[in-house]
C-alpha cells in the first residue's frame, strides 16, 4: 500500500491522480491538501512514499512549499511530481533543480502519469 | 492619464528677434488675433524660457548676435522635451542655401523679411493645426498601444485560468473512457470519445495563445531535431479521426520519408491545426486530403478541403490574431481564432512559409514549406 499526498487548490486534481493510480493498478491510500503550507507541514510529518504538487496556489506556492519539503530531512527524501497548469520550459526546468522528479502540465493524460507514479514509486528515475 | 496634453484653448507663440522693432510688431500683431505671445530678444533666453514653459510653436529670426537661429533651432531639436516644437525661421536671408539649411536644422517653414504679416499668420497657423493633429495621433496611438498591451495580458489570464476546469474536464473523460467505458452503450462511448475531442481542441487553443504571445515576443525556443513528416502526418490524422464524422480524411502519395529539421511538437501542432480548421469548413459528404511534396532544399505539405473556399480579400487575414471574417450570407462575423496564427509564426520561427490557395464554392488549400535544413531567423 502507497501513500499518496496531493497538494493542489482545485480539489478534482487529487481524484484524478487516484484514478490514474487506479488505471495502472497501484494500491494506495491518498491524503489531500489543498495549500502548499499545510502539504510541507503534512510531509514533514513523514510516512509519505510520493506527492504530487501544484505551483499556483494562495499563501503558499508550490515552488516555495517544494524548496522547504527539499531542505527539511523528514521530508527530504520523498519524490515530488510537480503538476502545474504552467507549460513555459523555463518553470519546468527550475522545478526541476528544486529537485522534482517529474513534471506534468495541466491538462494531463491519467493513464501516463499513472505509469510515471507507478515507475518512480517502484524507485525508478524519470 | 500621465503626460496629459490637454491643448490650451489659446496656443502660445514665442517670437524671438533681436531687432526690437520687429519683436514689437511680430508681438501685437500676433497677440490681436488672439495668440498668445512671448516676445524674446536672444537665442540663450528663449531656449531658457522654453525650457521653463515650452510654447506651441517658435517665430525664430536667424541673424542674431551670441547665438544664431540655427543653433537655437538644434539646440531645440536636441531636446527631447522641445523638440516637437514646431520653428518657423524669419529671416532677411533669402538665398536658397539659407532657406535649405533652415530645414536641415529642423524648421518646419521658413518666412523672408521684409514679410507680410497674412503670410506669417497663415503659415504659424497651419503649422499649429499640423502640430494639433500629430498630438491627437501620437495619443491615439499610445491608447490603442495601452489597449493592446491589457488585451494580451487579460487574454494571458483567463488562457491560464482555463486549464485549472480542462484538467477536470479532460482527466475525468479519460478515466471515464479507460475505467467505464467497457459498461457504456456504443452511443455513450462515442459522446465520451467526441467530448475527448472537443476539449482536445480548447486545450490546443489554450496552448497556441500562449505560444503565440511567446513567438511574437521573439521568446519561443525551437527544439531542433530530425523529423520525418509522415509519420508525424498520420499521427495528426489519428488525432483528428474523432472530428471527422463522414468525411473522408486521407494522407495521398504517402511512400518515401520526408525528413526535416525541425520542433516535431511544434509541427505536429501545425498539422492539427490545418487539419481541425478543415474538417471543421468541410461539409458532410466532402474530404480532407493531406499530402507531402518534397523537393532537394524544402519539404512542402498541403491540406486541401472541400469546403466552402476562401474570398480572396481574406486570404491573408484569416492569419491574423482574431482576424475577422463577415459570411454575407447571415452578415455574421466570425472570428478566424489564434490556430492560424500560431500556424503561420511557428512555420515562419523554422524560416518556412505559410499560406492558402483558394477557390470558392470548391475549396482550399492550405500549404505550408519548411526548409531542409532549418535556417531559424534571428
Amino acid at each position: 500500500m502507497k501513500r499518496i499526498l496531493v497538494i493542489d487548490d482545485d480539489p478534482p486534481v487529487a481524484r484524478i491522480v487516484k484514478a490514474a493510480l487506479d488505471i495502472v493498478k497501484v494500491e494506495h491510500a491518498l491524503d489531500y491538501c489543498s495549500d502548499g503550507g499545510q502539504g510541507r507541514a503534512k510531509a514533514a510529518q513523514g510516512g509519505y512514499d510520493l506527492i504530487c504538487l501544484d505551483l499556483s496556489m494562495p499563501f503558499m506556492d508550490g515552488f516555495e512549499a517544494l524548496g522547504e519539503m527539499k531542505r527539511n530531512p523528514k521530508s527530504a527524501q520523498i519524490p515530488v511530481v510537480v503538476i502545474t497548469g504552467a507549460q513555459e520550459p523555463e518553470i519546468h526546468h527550475r522545478v526541476m533543480e528544486l529537485g522534482a522528479a517529474a513534471v506534468f502540465t495541466k491538462p494531463f493524460e491519467p493513464v501516463h502519469l499513472g505509469h510515471v507514479l507507478q515507475h518512480i514509486l517502484a524507485g525508478g528515475q524519470v | 492619464m500621465e503626460n496629459s496634453t490637454v491643448q490650451p484653448p489659446v496656443p502660445s507663440i514665442m517670437v524671438v528677434d533681436d531687432t526690437p522693432v520687429n519683436l514689437r510688431l511680430l508681438t501685437e500683431m500676433l497677440k490681436e488675433r488672439g495668440y498668445k505671445v512671448r516676445p524674446v530678444a536672444n537665442g540663450r533666453f528663449a531656449l531658457q524660457t522654453a525650457k521653463h514653459d515650452p510654447p506651441d510653436l517658435i517665430l525664430l529670426d536667424i541673424l542674431m548676435p551670441e547665438m544664431n537661429g540655427y543653433e537655437v533651432c538644434e539646440c531645440l531639436k536636441a531636446d527631447e522635451q522641445l523638440s516637437g516644437i514646431p520653428v518657423i525661421f524669419i529671416s532677411a536671408l533669402d538665398e536658397t542655401m539659407d532657406k535649405v539649411k533652415a530645414f536641415k536644422v529642423g524648421g518646419v517653414d521658413y518666412v523672408t523679411k521684409p514679410f507680410q504679416f497674412e503670410e506669417v499668420q497663415a503659415r504659424v497657423a497651419t503649422h499649429l493645426e499640423l502640430r494639433r493633429q500629430k498630438r491627437l495621433i501620437q495619443e491615439s496611438n499610445e491608447q490603442l498601444r495601452k489597449l493592446e498591451e491589457l488585451r494580451d495580458n487579460l487574454v494571458h489570464m483567463v488562457v491560464h485560468d482555463m486549464r485549472t476546469p480542462l484538467t477536470a474536464i479532460y482527466g475525468f473523460l479519460r478515466t471515464l473512457e479507460m475505467l467505464e467505458g467497457e459498461s457504456l452503450s456504443d452511443q455513450g462511448r462515442e459522446f465520451v470519445q467526441t467530448a475527448l475531442a472537443s476539449t482536445e481542441d480548447l486545450v490546443e487553443m489554450v496552448s497556441s495563445l500562449l505560444d503565440v504571445s511567446k513567438m511574437e515576443a521573439g521568446e519561443m525556443k525551437l527544439n531542433l531535431t530530425q523529423c520525418e513528416l509522415l509519420t508525424i502526418a498520420r499521427e495528426a490524422l489519428a488525432k483528428v479521426e474523432p472530428l471527422k464524422g463522414d468525411r473522408q480524411l486521407m494522407l495521398s502519395g504517402a511512400d518515401e520519408p520526408v525528413t526535416v529539421m525541425a520542433d516535431a511538437e511544434l509541427i505536429a501542432r501545425v498539422f492539427q491545426n490545418l487539419l481541425g480548421n478543415a474538417l471543421k469548413f468541410t461539409p458532410d459528404d466532402g474530404q480532407v486530403t493531406v499530402s507531402i511534396e518534397s523537393s532537394a532544399d524544402a519539404a512542402r505539405v498541403l491540406v486541401q478541403d472541400t469546403g466552402p473556399g476562401i474570398p480572396p480579400e481574406y486570404r491573408e487575414r484569416i492569419f491574423e490574431k482574431f482576424g475577422q471574417i463577415e459570411n454575407p450570407a447571415n452578415k455574421q462575423r466570425y472570428s478566424t481564432g489564434i490556430g492560424l496564427t500560431f500556424c503561420k509564426l511557428a512555420v515562419e520561427a523554422h524560416g518556412g512559409q505559410v499560406g492558402v490557395d483558394s477557390e470558392e464554392g470548391r475549396g482550399s488549400t492550405f500549404w505550408f514549406t519548411l526548409p531542409r535544413r532549418a535556417s531559424v531567423p534571428q
